[in-house]
C-alpha cells in the first residue's frame, strides 16, 4: 500500500480542491485543462522519463483521439463512448505501425522521425476540408453522458477529467512497479544490458510507445466532448513541445512530477496574462531559471530541497524498510 | 562428453578487418574456460559475437546443439548464457535489487495487462522474483546494498552486482567479461573466490582476464587467442609453458 501513499495524497487534493474553492476559476475552468494535460504527460512520462525514448509529436495522438471523437460523433451520430474506443483502436493501429521502424531511431533521429509523424498528422487534418472543416474545425461535438448523466457543466468536467487522470496515475504506478515497468528502466538504463537480461528491447519499446499514445489518445476524446470544438491548432507541433516541457519541467521517471509540471504549464500561461506582451518572454525565462537551478525538474528537485527538514524521520524509517 | 559450447571456423570482419578470424574451439560443460590474448585480440569480439551482440560474418556457433547464429541477444538469455560487461552495464537508475530483479525478467511472465491493472497473479510472480533475486544478491555478498542505488556503489561491488544480475537469469554457462579490471588485489581474490563457487554451483564459465595469476588460479583450459586467431589451447600449465604464447604473449609482461 505504501507505493500508493502518493496517489491517496492526488486523490485528496483533487477532491477537496473543488470543495474549498467552488467558484475559483483555476479550480473549476483550468482544473480541467489540467487533468486533460497531464493524463498526457502521464503517459508520455512512461515513455520519455521512464523508457528514456522521446516523441516531438504526441499531439497527433491526442489530436487522433479528439477528431476520431469529433468525426464520428457529428458527421455520423456515433455514441461518444463506442466513437472514443474507436479512437483508442485507430490510435492503436497508428502507433503500432509507426513505432515499428522509428524506435530502431536513437536520440536526435528518433526525435526527428516522431517530429515528422506529428507533423503529417496535423497537416491531415488541416488538408480534407470536407470532412474535417479544415484549419476553421469541428464544431457541435455532442456532450459525454455517463448513465443518463450529462457532463454539461464546469464541476461536472471537472470530476470527470480528474478521474481519468486518477485512472491513468493508477495504471502508470502499477505498471512502473510491475515486471514490465523494471525492463521499461533497463533499457533506459542500458540497452545491451537489458538485452543480455532477456528484455525483448524492440517490442518493449514499442508497446511503450502504444500505451503512452493511448493514454493521449483518451485524453484526446475528453477534450473533444469538453470543448465541443475542435481544430488543427490544438494539436501542432508546439502543443507536442509544450508536452516534453512538462515531462521535463515537472521531472523525468519521477512518478508525480509530470503532473506537477502540466500544472505548472497550463496555469503560467493563464497567471501571465497580466504581462500581456511580456507573457511569453516571461514564460521562456521561468523555464530557464528551472532548468537552470532545477536540472532534475520542479517536483525532484524542490522535494530533494524540503526533505533535509525531514531528514530525522527518513533517516530512523529506511533500515525498517530494508 | 555431451555437446556444450562450439564455435566452428567463426570468422567477424569490420570493413574488411578481421577482429575474430576462423577461430574454433569447445568447452566442456562445468568448466572454467578462459579466453587470453593481448589487448585487441579479439576476445570481447568474442563474447559478443556468443551473445548475439555481433552476428559472425562466417561460421557456426552452437550451444546444447542449438545454433546461436542470427539470435538476438534476449533469445540467447533464454539459452542459458548470460554475461557480464568490461565496462559495467549496470542500470544506474535503479537500486541495486532492482537491478537483480531484471534479471529474473526470464522468469517471470506477466505482461502489460497484468502489471498496469496490478492483478494478484502479477504480485505474486513479483514476490517469488523478489526472493530469487536477492538469494542472487546474498551469494554476491551485495543483500546489504539491496535497497541502495546502484550508482553510489563503488566499481568493486557494480563489478560483483554484474554477476548478481547475470546469475538471476539461472544461466548454464556464464561469460565473464574482465571481472578484475580495475579491482584491487583483495577484490580480485573475492573474484576468484566467487568464480570457483559459481562452478560449484554447477553453472559453467567462460573468463575473459588479464589477471594472469587470477586466470591460472581457475581455469581448468584456456584458448589464447593473437590478431583474432587461433595460437594455442590447453591446461593451464600447458598454456604457461607453450613457447608460441611466452614469445606472443607472456613475455610481454602483464600489462
Amino acid at each position: 500500500m505504501k507505493r500508493y501513499r502518493g496517489f491517496f495524497a492526488l486523490a485528496s487534493i483533487i477532491t477537496l480542491a473543488p470543495i474549498l474553492f467552488p467558484v475559483n476559476y483555476f479550480v473549476t475552468v483550468v482544473g480541467v485543462s489540467i487533468a486533460i494535460n497531464a493524463l498526457i504527460a502521464v503517459g508520455l512520462n512512461l515513455l520519455m522519463g521512464y523508457t528514456g525514448q522521446i516523441s516531438l509529436g504526441h499531439a497527433a495522438f491526442f489530436g487522433i483521439g479528439a477528431y476520431a471523437s469529433g468525426l464520428l460523433t457529428t458527421l455520423l451520430s456515433w455514441n461518444p463512448w463506442l466513437a472514443l474506443l474507436v479512437g483508442l483502436l485507430a490510435t492503436w493501429l497508428v502507433a503500432e505501425l509507426i513505432a515499428r521502424p522509428i524506435l530502431r531511431l536513437k536520440g536526435h533521429y528518433l526525435a526527428m522521425a516522431t517530429l515528422g509523424f506529428g507533423i503529417i498528422i496535423n497537416i491531415l487534418m488541416v488538408q480534407p476540408t470536407h470532412i474535417t472543416g479544415g484549419p476553421d474545425g469541428l464544431s457541435d461535438i455532442p456532450v459525454l453522458n455517463i448513465l443518463g448523466w450529462d457532463i454539461d457543466s464546469d464541476i461536472r468536467w471537472y470530476i470527470v477529467a480528474n478521474g481519468a487522470l486518477l485512472l491513468g496515475v493508477w495504471v502508470a504506478l502499477n505498471l512502473i512497479n510491475s515486471r514490465i515497468g523494471l525492463a521499461l528502466r533497463a533499457v533506459h538504463g542500458s540497452e545491451v544490458g537489458a538485452q543480455m537480461m532477456g528484455v525483448d528491447i524492440e517490442k518493449i519499446k514499442i508497446k511503450i510507445f502504444v500505451v503512452s499514445a493511448l493514454f493521449a489518445a483518451f485524453a484526446g476524446s475528453l477534450f473533444a466532448h469538453q470543448q465541443g470544438f475542435i481544430s488543427p491548432d490544438s494539436f501542432s507541433f508546439h502543443f507536442s513541445i509544450e508536452l516534453v516541457v512538462m515531462v521535463v519541467l515537472g521531472g523525468m521517471a519521477s512518478k508525480y512530477g509530470p503532473i506537477f509540471g502540466a500544472a505548472v504549464l497550463t496555469m503560467l500561461p493563464e497567471t501571465l496574462v497580466v504581462f500581456e506582451d511580456y507573457e511569453v518572454l516571461i514564460l521562456g525565462a521561468i523555464m530557464m531559471g528551472i532548468m537552470i537551478f532545477l536540472p532534475q525538474g520542479l517536483w525532484v528537485g524542490l522535494s530533494q530541497k524540503i526533505k533535509p527538514l525531514f531528514i530525522k524521520k527518513t533517516i530512523s524509517v529506511e533500515p525498517a524498510g530494508g | 562428453m555431451d555437446l556444450f559450447l562450439e564455435a566452428e571456423n567463426i570468422t567477424k570482419t569490420f570493413g574488411g578487418v578481421a577482429a575474430i578470424f576462423n577461430l574454433s574451439f569447445a568447452t566442456r560443460k562445468g568448466s572454467v574456460y578462459s579466453v587470453i590474448g593481448p589487448n585487441g585480440a579479439g576476445k570481447t569480439t568474442l563474447f559478443n559475437l556468443l551473445t548475439g551482440i555481433y552476428q559472425p560474418t562466417s561460421g557456426n556457433m552452437r550451444f546444447e546443439g542449438k545454433s546461436l547464429v542470427g539470435q538476438p541477444p534476449h533469445k540467447i538469455s533464454k539459452l542459458g548464457i548470460s554475461r557480464t560487461f568490461q565496462t559495467p552495464q549496470i542500470f544506474l537508475n535503479m537500486t541495486v535489487l532492482e537491478n537483480t530483479l531484471v534479471g529474473c525478467h526470464n522468469h517471470g511472465s506477466s505482461g502489460f495487462f497484468s502489471g498496469a491493472l496490478s492483478l494478484p497473479s502479477s504480485r505474486k510472480e513479483a514476490a517469488r522474483l523478489e526472493e530469487q533475486a536477492m538469494e542472487n544478491l546474498v551469494f554476491c555478498g551485495l543483500d546489504h546494498l539491496a535497497n541502495r542505488e546502484s550508482d553510489a556503489l563503488p566499481y568493486g561491488e557494480l563489478k560483483r552486482l554484474e554477476v548478481a544480475r547475470a546469475l538471476s537469469t539461472k544461466p548454464k554457462l556464464l561469460l565473464m567479461d574482465e571481472p578484475a579490471a580495475g579491482l584491487n588485489d583483495s577484490e580480485t581474490g573475492e573474484m576468484g573466490e566467487l568464480i570457483r563457487r559459481i562452478q560449484k554451483l554447477g553453472i559453467s564459465v567462460m573468463l575473459v582476464e588479464h589477471n594472469m595469476a587470477l586466470v591460472m588460479a581457475v581455469s581448468d583450459g584456456l584458448l589464447v587467442l593473437n590478431y583474432g586467431e587461433y595460437l594455442a589451447e590447453g591446461t593451464p600449465e600447458q598454456i604457461q609453458n607453450n613457447p608460441k604464447v611466452i614469445e606472443a604473449y607472456l613475455g610481454m609482461g602483464d600489462d
